[in-house]
Protein backbone atom coordinates (compact mmCIF):
# COMPACT_ATOMS: atom_id res chain seq x y z
CA UNK A 1 0.00 0.00 0.00
CA UNK A 2 1.04 3.60 -0.56
CA UNK A 3 3.59 4.66 2.04
CA UNK A 4 2.19 8.16 2.52
CA UNK A 5 -1.34 6.92 3.14
CA UNK A 6 -2.65 5.49 6.38
CA UNK A 7 -5.70 3.28 6.66
CA UNK A 8 -8.46 4.19 9.05
CA UNK A 9 -7.86 1.11 11.17
CA UNK A 10 -4.14 1.77 11.43
CA UNK A 11 -4.83 5.38 12.33
CA UNK A 12 -7.12 4.41 15.19
CA UNK A 13 -4.61 1.89 16.49
CA UNK A 14 -1.75 4.36 16.26
CA UNK A 15 -3.48 7.32 17.87
CA UNK A 16 -5.82 5.53 20.25
CA UNK A 17 -8.86 7.52 19.17
CA UNK A 18 -12.21 5.80 18.69
CA UNK A 19 -14.55 5.58 15.72
CA UNK A 20 -16.92 7.84 17.60
CA UNK A 21 -14.29 10.56 17.90
CA UNK A 22 -13.21 10.25 14.29
CA UNK A 23 -16.74 10.55 12.97
CA UNK A 24 -17.56 13.37 15.40
CA UNK A 25 -14.53 15.35 14.26
CA UNK A 26 -15.49 14.77 10.68
CA UNK A 27 -19.02 15.99 11.38
CA UNK A 28 -17.67 19.11 13.03
CA UNK A 29 -15.39 19.81 10.06
CA UNK A 30 -12.20 19.31 12.02
CA UNK A 31 -11.07 16.90 9.33
CA UNK A 32 -11.42 18.06 5.75
CA UNK A 33 -13.53 15.96 3.44
CA UNK A 34 -10.79 15.67 0.82
CA UNK A 35 -8.57 13.77 3.24
CA UNK A 36 -11.01 10.85 3.22
CA UNK A 37 -9.70 8.78 0.34
CA UNK A 38 -11.79 5.76 -0.49
CA UNK A 39 -10.09 2.81 -2.07
CA UNK A 40 -11.17 -0.69 -2.90
CA UNK A 41 -9.24 -3.36 -1.09
CA UNK A 42 -9.79 -7.08 -0.85
CA UNK A 43 -12.23 -6.54 2.01
CA UNK A 44 -14.24 -4.04 0.00
CA UNK A 45 -14.16 -0.30 0.47
CA UNK A 46 -11.66 1.12 2.91
CA UNK A 47 -10.85 4.68 3.83
CA UNK A 48 -7.33 6.06 3.79
CA UNK A 49 -5.85 9.38 4.85
CA UNK A 50 -2.74 11.33 3.92
CA UNK A 51 -0.51 10.00 6.69
CA UNK A 52 1.55 13.00 7.79
CA UNK A 53 -1.22 15.58 7.56
CA UNK A 54 -3.68 13.37 9.38
CA UNK A 55 -1.34 12.43 12.21
CA UNK A 56 -0.32 16.07 12.70
CA UNK A 57 -3.94 17.18 12.69
CA UNK A 58 -5.03 14.53 15.21
CA UNK A 59 -2.16 15.50 17.49
CA UNK A 60 -3.22 19.14 17.37
CA UNK A 61 -6.85 18.30 18.05
CA UNK A 62 -5.86 16.13 21.00
CA UNK A 63 -3.77 18.98 22.42
CA UNK A 64 -6.55 21.54 22.01
CA UNK A 65 -9.62 19.53 22.87
CA UNK A 66 -9.33 19.94 26.65
CA UNK A 67 -9.32 23.73 26.44
CA UNK A 68 -11.50 24.50 23.45
CA UNK A 69 -14.89 23.36 22.23
CA UNK A 70 -15.03 21.42 18.99
CA UNK A 71 -16.57 24.41 17.24
CA UNK A 72 -13.72 26.63 18.37
CA UNK A 73 -11.20 24.09 17.15
CA UNK A 74 -13.03 23.85 13.84
CA UNK A 75 -12.71 27.61 13.53
CA UNK A 76 -8.94 27.27 13.97
CA UNK A 77 -8.78 24.93 11.01
CA UNK A 78 -11.33 26.71 8.87
CA UNK A 79 -9.68 28.28 5.83
CA UNK A 80 -11.80 31.41 6.01
CA UNK A 81 -12.77 32.91 9.37
CA UNK A 82 -14.61 36.17 9.75
CA UNK A 83 -12.08 38.91 10.43
CA UNK A 84 -11.78 42.68 10.26
CA UNK A 85 -8.37 43.81 11.43
CA UNK A 86 -7.10 47.35 11.24
CA UNK A 87 -3.97 47.22 9.11
CA UNK A 88 -1.73 49.08 11.54
CA UNK A 89 -2.37 46.40 14.09
CA UNK A 90 -0.54 43.92 11.91
CA UNK A 91 2.58 46.00 12.31
CA UNK A 92 2.21 46.76 16.01
CA UNK A 93 1.62 43.09 16.74
CA UNK A 94 4.69 42.12 14.76
CA UNK A 95 2.77 39.98 12.32
CA UNK A 96 4.28 41.77 9.35
CA UNK A 97 7.07 44.33 9.06
CA UNK A 98 6.32 47.96 8.42
CA UNK A 99 7.91 47.90 4.97
CA UNK A 100 5.65 45.10 3.84
CA UNK A 101 2.60 46.91 5.14
CA UNK A 102 3.63 50.02 3.18
CA UNK A 103 4.06 47.92 0.09
CA UNK A 104 0.62 46.49 0.58
CA UNK A 105 -0.89 49.94 1.04
CA UNK A 106 0.68 50.97 -2.24
CA UNK A 107 -1.17 48.13 -3.96
CA UNK A 108 -4.45 48.74 -2.13
CA UNK A 109 -4.44 52.36 -0.96
CA UNK A 110 -8.02 52.45 0.25
CA UNK A 111 -7.95 49.38 2.48
CA UNK A 112 -7.71 50.07 6.19
CA UNK A 113 -9.63 47.22 7.78
CA UNK A 114 -8.53 43.87 6.47
CA UNK A 115 -10.58 40.74 6.02
CA UNK A 116 -8.95 37.40 6.64
CA UNK A 117 -7.93 36.79 3.03
CA UNK A 118 -6.19 40.15 2.90
CA UNK A 119 -4.36 39.57 6.16
CA UNK A 120 -3.26 36.23 4.79
CA UNK A 121 -1.98 37.87 1.62
CA UNK A 122 0.10 40.40 3.57
CA UNK A 123 1.38 37.70 5.85
CA UNK A 124 2.42 35.45 2.98
CA UNK A 125 4.07 38.42 1.28
CA UNK A 126 6.01 39.16 4.44
CA UNK A 127 7.19 35.58 4.73
CA UNK A 128 8.13 35.43 1.05
CA UNK A 129 10.19 38.59 1.18
CA UNK A 130 11.89 37.45 4.37
CA UNK A 131 12.71 34.17 2.73
CA UNK A 132 14.41 36.07 -0.07
CA UNK A 133 13.04 33.90 -2.83
CA UNK A 134 11.00 36.60 -4.49
CA UNK A 135 11.64 40.24 -5.24
CA UNK A 136 9.36 43.19 -4.60
CA UNK A 137 7.67 43.11 -7.97
CA UNK A 138 6.87 39.46 -7.67
CA UNK A 139 5.61 40.05 -4.17
CA UNK A 140 3.22 42.69 -5.41
CA UNK A 141 1.97 40.31 -8.05
CA UNK A 142 1.38 37.62 -5.42
CA UNK A 143 -0.63 39.97 -3.22
CA UNK A 144 -2.73 41.21 -6.11
CA UNK A 145 -3.52 37.65 -7.13
CA UNK A 146 -4.32 36.43 -3.65
CA UNK A 147 -6.64 39.30 -2.85
CA UNK A 148 -8.39 39.25 -6.21
CA UNK A 149 -9.07 35.54 -6.09
CA UNK A 150 -9.64 35.07 -2.36
CA UNK A 151 -13.27 34.15 -2.90
CA UNK A 152 -12.38 31.32 -5.26
CA UNK A 153 -10.39 29.60 -2.56
CA UNK A 154 -12.44 30.60 0.45
CA UNK A 155 -13.51 27.09 1.28
CA UNK A 156 -10.79 24.88 -0.07
CA UNK A 157 -7.10 24.64 0.58
CA UNK A 158 -4.88 26.23 -2.04
CA UNK A 159 -1.22 26.21 -3.00
CA UNK A 160 0.63 29.25 -4.20
CA UNK A 161 3.06 28.59 -7.06
CA UNK A 162 5.63 31.10 -8.20
CA UNK A 163 7.78 30.52 -11.25
CA UNK A 164 9.79 32.18 -13.97
CA UNK A 165 10.02 31.61 -17.66
CA UNK A 166 12.61 33.36 -19.80
CA UNK A 167 13.02 36.13 -17.27
CA UNK A 168 9.34 36.76 -16.75
CA UNK A 169 7.87 35.80 -13.43
CA UNK A 170 4.38 34.54 -12.85
CA UNK A 171 2.36 33.21 -9.98
CA UNK A 172 -0.66 30.96 -9.70
CA UNK A 173 -3.11 29.69 -7.12
CA UNK A 174 -3.96 26.04 -7.54
CA UNK A 175 -5.96 23.54 -5.51
CA UNK A 176 -3.81 21.89 -2.89
CA UNK A 177 -2.19 18.68 -4.06
CA UNK A 178 -2.95 19.38 -7.71
CA UNK A 179 -0.27 18.02 -9.98
CA UNK A 180 1.30 20.57 -12.31
CA UNK A 181 3.51 19.86 -15.27
CA UNK A 182 5.39 22.60 -17.08
CA UNK A 183 7.46 22.93 -20.22
CA UNK A 184 11.24 22.78 -19.96
CA UNK A 185 11.85 26.53 -19.99
CA UNK A 186 9.63 27.12 -17.00
CA UNK A 187 11.25 27.05 -13.63
CA UNK A 188 9.11 26.80 -10.52
CA UNK A 189 10.73 28.84 -7.78
CA UNK A 190 8.50 27.75 -4.97
CA UNK A 191 5.24 26.13 -4.12
CA UNK A 192 3.62 26.86 -0.77
CA UNK A 193 0.66 25.24 0.91
CA UNK A 194 -1.40 28.18 2.08
CA UNK A 195 -3.13 26.03 4.69
CA UNK A 196 0.02 26.11 6.83
CA UNK A 197 0.11 29.88 6.71
CA UNK A 198 -3.54 30.01 7.62
CA UNK A 199 -2.87 27.99 10.73
CA UNK A 200 0.24 29.95 11.66
CA UNK A 201 -1.65 33.16 11.26
CA UNK A 202 -4.48 31.99 13.47
CA UNK A 203 -2.06 31.22 16.24
CA UNK A 204 -0.64 34.73 16.02
CA UNK A 205 -3.99 36.49 15.93
CA UNK A 206 -6.23 35.10 18.64
CA UNK B 1 -21.00 28.09 11.83
CA UNK B 2 -22.61 31.48 11.17
CA UNK B 3 -23.53 32.21 14.75
CA UNK B 4 -25.65 35.30 14.78
CA UNK B 5 -27.58 35.04 11.58
CA UNK B 6 -30.84 36.92 11.72
CA UNK B 7 -33.57 34.33 11.50
CA UNK B 8 -36.69 36.36 11.08
CA UNK B 9 -38.88 34.55 8.60
CA UNK B 10 -40.54 31.17 8.71
CA UNK B 11 -41.64 28.84 5.97
CA UNK B 12 -45.10 27.48 6.63
CA UNK B 13 -46.91 25.25 4.17
CA UNK B 14 -50.37 23.97 5.05
CA UNK B 15 -51.97 21.96 2.33
CA UNK B 16 -49.95 21.95 -0.85
CA UNK B 17 -47.28 24.47 -1.62
CA UNK B 18 -43.72 25.27 -2.45
CA UNK B 19 -41.16 27.76 -1.30
CA UNK B 20 -37.59 28.90 -1.77
CA UNK B 21 -35.03 27.94 0.81
CA UNK B 22 -32.69 30.39 2.50
CA UNK B 23 -31.92 31.18 6.11
CA UNK B 24 -35.07 30.95 8.20
CA UNK B 25 -36.18 30.21 11.72
CA UNK B 26 -38.80 27.49 11.46
CA UNK B 27 -39.91 25.37 8.54
CA UNK B 28 -43.29 23.73 8.95
CA UNK B 29 -44.91 21.52 6.35
CA UNK B 30 -48.36 20.12 7.08
CA UNK B 31 -49.45 18.41 3.93
CA UNK B 32 -47.31 18.29 0.82
CA UNK B 33 -44.53 20.79 0.46
CA UNK B 34 -41.48 21.48 -1.66
CA UNK B 35 -38.60 23.71 -0.65
CA UNK B 36 -36.62 24.69 -3.70
CA UNK B 37 -32.98 25.20 -2.85
CA UNK B 38 -30.52 25.17 0.06
CA UNK B 39 -32.12 25.63 3.44
CA UNK B 40 -30.63 26.69 6.75
CA UNK B 41 -33.14 26.62 9.57
CA UNK B 42 -33.38 26.25 13.32
CA UNK B 43 -36.32 23.91 13.40
CA UNK B 44 -37.85 21.75 10.73
CA UNK B 45 -41.21 19.99 11.12
CA UNK B 46 -42.71 17.81 8.47
CA UNK B 47 -46.14 16.27 8.89
CA UNK B 48 -46.99 14.64 5.63
CA UNK B 49 -44.64 14.82 2.74
CA UNK B 50 -41.79 17.19 2.03
CA UNK B 51 -39.12 17.50 -0.58
CA UNK B 52 -36.01 19.62 -0.21
CA UNK B 53 -34.26 20.51 -3.46
CA UNK B 54 -30.88 21.36 -1.94
CA UNK B 55 -28.80 20.87 1.15
CA UNK B 56 -30.56 21.16 4.50
CA UNK B 57 -29.08 22.43 7.74
CA UNK B 58 -31.21 22.38 10.86
CA UNK B 59 -30.72 22.38 14.57
CA UNK B 60 -33.67 20.10 15.16
CA UNK B 61 -35.65 18.20 12.59
CA UNK B 62 -38.78 16.15 13.00
CA UNK B 63 -40.46 14.18 10.26
CA UNK B 64 -43.78 12.41 10.53
CA UNK B 65 -44.35 11.02 7.09
CA UNK B 66 -41.85 11.13 4.28
CA UNK B 67 -39.04 13.50 3.54
CA UNK B 68 -36.78 13.66 0.46
CA UNK B 69 -33.56 15.63 0.51
CA UNK B 70 -31.72 16.11 -2.77
CA UNK B 71 -28.51 17.33 -1.15
CA UNK B 72 -26.99 16.52 2.20
CA UNK B 73 -28.65 17.04 5.53
CA UNK B 74 -26.97 18.20 8.71
CA UNK B 75 -28.73 18.51 12.06
CA UNK B 76 -28.15 18.37 15.77
CA UNK B 77 -31.12 16.11 16.26
CA UNK B 78 -33.12 14.41 13.57
CA UNK B 79 -36.14 12.31 14.46
CA UNK B 80 -38.07 10.51 11.75
CA UNK B 81 -41.27 8.54 12.11
CA UNK B 82 -41.73 7.31 8.60
CA UNK B 83 -39.27 7.50 5.79
CA UNK B 84 -36.36 9.74 4.90
CA UNK B 85 -34.41 9.74 1.64
CA UNK B 86 -31.13 11.62 1.40
CA UNK B 87 -29.16 11.79 -1.84
CA UNK B 88 -26.02 13.15 -0.19
CA UNK B 89 -24.63 12.59 3.31
CA UNK B 90 -26.64 12.69 6.49
CA UNK B 91 -25.04 13.86 9.70
CA UNK B 92 -26.65 14.43 13.07
CA UNK B 93 -25.60 14.17 16.68
CA UNK B 94 -28.75 12.16 17.34
CA UNK B 95 -30.43 10.36 14.47
CA UNK B 96 -33.52 8.39 15.45
CA UNK B 97 -35.68 6.68 12.86
CA UNK B 98 -38.78 4.53 13.28
CA UNK B 99 -39.48 3.42 9.78
CA UNK B 100 -36.87 3.43 7.06
CA UNK B 101 -34.14 5.50 5.47
CA UNK B 102 -32.36 5.62 2.13
CA UNK B 103 -29.04 7.43 2.32
CA UNK B 104 -26.83 7.43 -0.75
CA UNK B 105 -23.76 8.72 1.07
CA UNK B 106 -22.49 8.52 4.62
CA UNK B 107 -24.75 8.42 7.65
CA UNK B 108 -22.68 10.02 10.40
CA UNK B 109 -24.00 10.41 13.94
CA UNK B 110 -23.11 10.21 17.57
CA UNK B 111 -26.16 8.13 18.36
CA UNK B 112 -27.86 6.36 15.51
CA UNK B 113 -31.02 4.41 16.29
CA UNK B 114 -33.12 2.67 13.70
CA UNK B 115 -36.28 0.72 14.39
CA UNK B 116 -37.07 -0.95 11.12
CA UNK B 117 -40.46 -0.89 9.49
CA UNK B 118 -39.26 -1.42 5.95
CA UNK B 119 -36.09 -1.78 3.91
CA UNK B 120 -33.38 0.76 4.62
CA UNK B 121 -30.11 1.54 2.90
CA UNK B 122 -27.01 3.58 3.61
CA UNK B 123 -23.70 3.34 1.80
CA UNK B 124 -21.71 3.89 4.97
CA UNK B 125 -22.70 4.31 8.59
CA UNK B 126 -20.32 5.69 11.18
CA UNK B 127 -20.57 7.02 14.70
CA UNK B 128 -20.26 6.28 18.35
CA UNK B 129 -23.28 4.10 19.05
CA UNK B 130 -25.32 2.46 16.33
CA UNK B 131 -28.42 0.47 17.21
CA UNK B 132 -30.66 -1.27 14.71
CA UNK B 133 -33.81 -2.99 15.98
CA UNK B 134 -36.61 -4.87 14.37
CA UNK B 135 -39.71 -4.65 16.45
CA UNK B 136 -42.23 -6.96 14.87
CA UNK B 137 -40.65 -9.96 13.27
CA UNK B 138 -42.69 -11.34 10.40
CA UNK B 139 -42.07 -14.10 7.99
CA UNK B 140 -40.67 -11.59 5.50
CA UNK B 141 -38.52 -9.71 7.97
CA UNK B 142 -35.35 -10.59 6.11
CA UNK B 143 -36.54 -8.72 3.06
CA UNK B 144 -37.10 -5.61 5.08
CA UNK B 145 -33.60 -5.46 6.47
CA UNK B 146 -31.06 -2.68 6.50
CA UNK B 147 -28.36 -2.83 3.82
CA UNK B 148 -25.05 -1.06 4.18
CA UNK B 149 -21.56 -1.42 2.76
CA UNK B 150 -19.66 -0.44 5.87
CA UNK B 151 -20.80 0.09 9.46
CA UNK B 152 -18.25 1.51 11.90
CA UNK B 153 -18.74 2.55 15.52
CA UNK B 154 -17.65 2.07 19.10
CA UNK B 155 -20.86 0.33 20.19
CA UNK B 156 -22.78 -1.47 17.48
CA UNK B 157 -25.86 -3.57 17.99
CA UNK B 158 -27.63 -4.88 14.91
CA UNK B 159 -30.70 -6.88 13.97
CA UNK B 160 -31.79 -7.82 10.48
CA UNK B 161 -28.87 -6.11 8.84
CA UNK B 162 -26.92 -7.03 5.74
CA UNK B 163 -23.47 -5.48 5.52
CA UNK B 164 -20.13 -6.15 3.89
CA UNK B 165 -18.01 -4.92 6.77
CA UNK B 166 -18.81 -4.12 10.40
CA UNK B 167 -15.93 -2.65 12.42
CA UNK B 168 -15.91 -1.43 15.96
CA UNK B 169 -15.23 -1.88 19.64
CA UNK B 170 -18.18 -3.75 21.17
CA UNK B 171 -20.31 -5.44 18.56
CA UNK B 172 -23.54 -7.40 18.84
CA UNK B 173 -24.74 -9.18 15.74
CA UNK B 174 -28.36 -10.04 16.43
CA UNK B 175 -31.01 -12.15 14.74
CA UNK B 176 -31.44 -12.04 11.02
CA UNK B 177 -28.06 -10.47 10.24
CA UNK B 178 -25.80 -11.35 7.34
CA UNK B 179 -22.35 -9.84 7.65
CA UNK B 180 -19.39 -10.64 5.43
CA UNK B 181 -16.64 -9.43 7.75
CA UNK B 182 -16.69 -8.34 11.37
CA UNK B 183 -13.62 -6.68 12.88
CA UNK B 184 -13.84 -5.93 16.58
CA UNK B 185 -11.42 -4.74 19.23
CA UNK B 186 -13.22 -5.55 22.48
CA UNK B 187 -16.14 -7.93 22.25
CA UNK B 188 -18.37 -9.71 19.77
CA UNK B 189 -21.71 -11.32 20.51
CA UNK B 190 -23.53 -13.23 17.84
CA UNK B 191 -27.09 -14.54 17.74
CA UNK B 192 -27.66 -18.15 16.75
CA UNK B 193 -29.29 -17.46 13.42
CA UNK B 194 -26.95 -14.63 12.44
CA UNK B 195 -24.48 -15.25 9.64
CA UNK B 196 -20.96 -13.88 9.96
CA UNK B 197 -18.74 -15.14 7.16
CA UNK B 198 -15.47 -13.94 8.63
CA UNK B 199 -14.54 -12.42 11.95
CA UNK B 200 -11.29 -10.94 13.19
CA UNK B 201 -10.18 -9.43 16.40
CA UNK B 202 -7.91 -6.48 15.76
CA UNK B 203 -6.12 -5.58 18.97
CA UNK B 204 -5.80 -1.88 19.64
CA UNK B 205 -2.22 -0.68 19.52
CA UNK B 206 -0.87 -3.73 17.74
CA UNK B 207 -0.38 -2.89 14.10
CA UNK B 208 -0.72 -5.70 11.62
CA UNK B 209 0.29 -3.95 8.42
Amino acid sequence: MDADLISKKELLELTGISYGQLYRWKRKNLLPEEWFIRKSTFTGQETFFPRDKMLARIERIMRMKDDLSLDEIADQFSPNPDWHLPGEELVTRNIVTERVWELYQRCFPQSTSLAFAEVLAVYVLDQLLRGGDVNLQEGEMVVQTMVAHAADFANQPADLVIGRKLGISWCALVSADAQLIFDNDTKVILRLGLAEYVEELKLKVP
Amino acid sequence: MNEKVQRKSNIVIHGTGSSHGGVVDVVRVHGVGTVGDDLDCREMHVHGQARFGGAVKAERGKVHGTCDVDGSIQAEELVVNGQITVHGDCSAETFRVRGAFQIDGLLNGDRIELTQYGPSFAKEIGGESITVRHEKVFFFSKHKSLHADVIEGDDISLEYTKAKVVRGGRIEIGRGCEIQLVEYSESLKQAKDAVVVEQRRSPLGGGQG
